[in-house]
């Protein structure tokens, strides 16, 4: 992985600049997400669509939603069901990406790259487990809001999973 | 420049980034597809029905509920309701058919398919009723709410008339020296129950729940064929009649089949028409029973073959 990582060229590498790695700031990271996002929905999430909008009946509001799941199990059971599959389909692009490639194709367009705490791509493990905020089921649904959280406020500005995963996200900035 | 290890690198990781999409592409349309046939809902490449006549079955007993059966067919209300009201806010239909084919059932199916088919009519949609063997009982309440009924000559109608009956065992019981211990709290409310003679008292309010619904179906048949209640009150014997009766009775209005069917809707729509049948999809379970039955039934036809091929014996299938 190291052979591989080392081919992808840094940025000023042709310039002979001297980079180094930082935490990657919050803004870019996030406007990494949303082109993931994006990918996401288009590539796994549009096969699933059809399918909740056969389930959940046309026109009804997000307040009678609630009512509706609670009134008709059976339709509740096939969304969580549906949840399910397109979140973990949804963590293996994140994981398979990060663990071959060390980023995802946001990442790649905002010159972020993760690295475990040998300044190596991470193991799968360690891959997977950053990535289960993607599940949108409970318990995993808790680290949408957690996770912003910790990176304001620890000083590598990582994730609480990332913490867990002993990962990081960089940049890398001209010094 | 085609050797420099750093293009390598940069094509390797592009390569690798296209499979996993593809691959991930891929398992989300399986899993999406495995998914909706447990739900019984066609898959993102199945197209809908194409046509301006909707046609709909109405086939075997009419229930509110489906039952457990594995031999009896059951045309269960809601379902029927869901596909008229599809029918009914597509654009593209123009009309409605009725493919009964029902000795009837529940009242309560029976009212809710004709309210159903009543709103339909109401957003200008025709609809017709196309009696094939039978349209009896409750099927003819569905059949009634329609503008045009259209029976085979050959076919059965009609029937107005509610049904109840029982068998009591009482008698049977006590040449058995079997006891039917009654605990109630409230006198009637073992009503119709078989272990015990029904009372005259009993036979009277149950025969006046009877009459009422009965009452409620003439009604109903009257204001949907526009006939006076008394009039059909005097055929509501709950005599069912062959089509060719039911016409000169006034509950049918044409004698035929799909060909007369055709041509009272371009006669009516003023258009070519074309017929797409609106049913429900079958879930992954009835695909599976299906499969499961014709296999059987295969398989039984395979042994039998065989037992007549060794015994020299005669079977007919």
């Amino acid at each position: 992985m190291a052979k591989l990582m080392a081919k992808i060229p840094k940025p000023g590498e042709k310039t002979g600049e001297r980079v180094a790695a930082v935490p990657a700031p919050p803004s870019r990271r996030f406007l990494a997400f949303l082109v993931d996002f994006f990918i996401i929905n288009f590539f796994i999430a549009a096969p699933f669509r059809k399918l909740l909008d056969s389930l959940i009946p046309e026109d009804m509001g997000l307040m009678k939603v609630d009512e509706f799941l609670t009134s008709n199990t059976e339709a509740a059971s096939f969304i969580l069901v549906i949840a399910l599959a397109s979140g973990i389909l949804s963590l293996l692009y994140f994981a398979v990406l990060e663990y071959k490639l060390g980023c995802t194709i946001g990442k790649i367009l905002f010159g972020l790259r993760v690295i475990n705490g040998n300044g190596e791509t991470p193991l799968f493990w360690q891959c997977l487990v950053r990535s289960l905020f993607i599940i949108p089921v409970f318990p995993f649904v808790i680290f949408w809001v957690i996770d912003p959280v910790y990176v304001f406020i620890t000083p590598t500005k990582q994730r609480l999973l990332e913490v867990w995963s002993r990962t990081r996200t960089i940049s890398f900035v001209v010094v | 420049m085609k050797n420099n290890p750093e293009n390598h690198g940069k094509k390797t990781a592009w390569i690798i980034i296209i499979i996993v999409l593809i691959v991930l592409g891929l398992m989300s349309v399986l899993i999406a597809g495995i998914i909706g046939m447990f739900l019984g809902i066609s898959g993102p490449d199945e197209s809908p029905a194409i046509g301006n006549v909707a046609v709909i079955a109405v086939e075997g007993q009419l229930l509110t509920s489906s039952t457990s059966s594995l031999t009896s067919k059951a045309a269960i209300s809601s379902d029927i309701v869901k596909l008229i009201e599809k029918a009914a806010k597509d654009s593209g239909v123009k009309a409605i058919v009725l493919a009964v084919n029902s000795p009837g059932g529940s009242a309560v199916a029976s009212d809710e398919i004709s309210e159903a088919v009543r709103a339909a009519a109401l957003k200008n949609k025709t609809t017709v009723a196309w009696i094939r063997d039978i349209g009896t009982s409750g099927a003819y309440w569905v059949a009634s709410s329609t503008e045009h009924i259209i029976a085979h000559p050959a076919s059965f109608t009609g029937s107005i008339g509610v049904i109840s009956s029982y068998v009591e065992v009482d008698k049977l019981m006590n040449d058995y020296n079997v006891t039917y211990r009654r605990l109630v709290a409230g006198k009637y409310k073992d009503i119709g129950t078989p272990f015990k003679e029904m009372t005259p008292e009993e036979y009277a309010i149950f025969q006046q729940s009877l009459d009422e619904m009965h009452a409620l179906f003439i009604n109903k048949v009257a204001e949907n064929r526009k006939l006076s209640p008394e009039s059909v009150r005097a055929i509501a014997t709950g005599q069912f009649y062959t089509g060719m009766k039911a016409k000169e009775l006034g509950l049918v209005d044409e004698l035929g089949g799909k060909k007369e069917v055709e041509n009272y809707l371009k006669a009516k729509l003023k258009t070519d028409i074309k017929f797409a049948e609106f049913k429900k999809p079958k879930t992954f379970f009835e695909r599976l029973a299906d499969s499961f039955s014709e296999h059987g039934f295969q398989v039984g036809m395979g042994l039998a073959q065989g037992i007549k091929e060794e015994n020299n014996i005669k079977v007919q299938i």
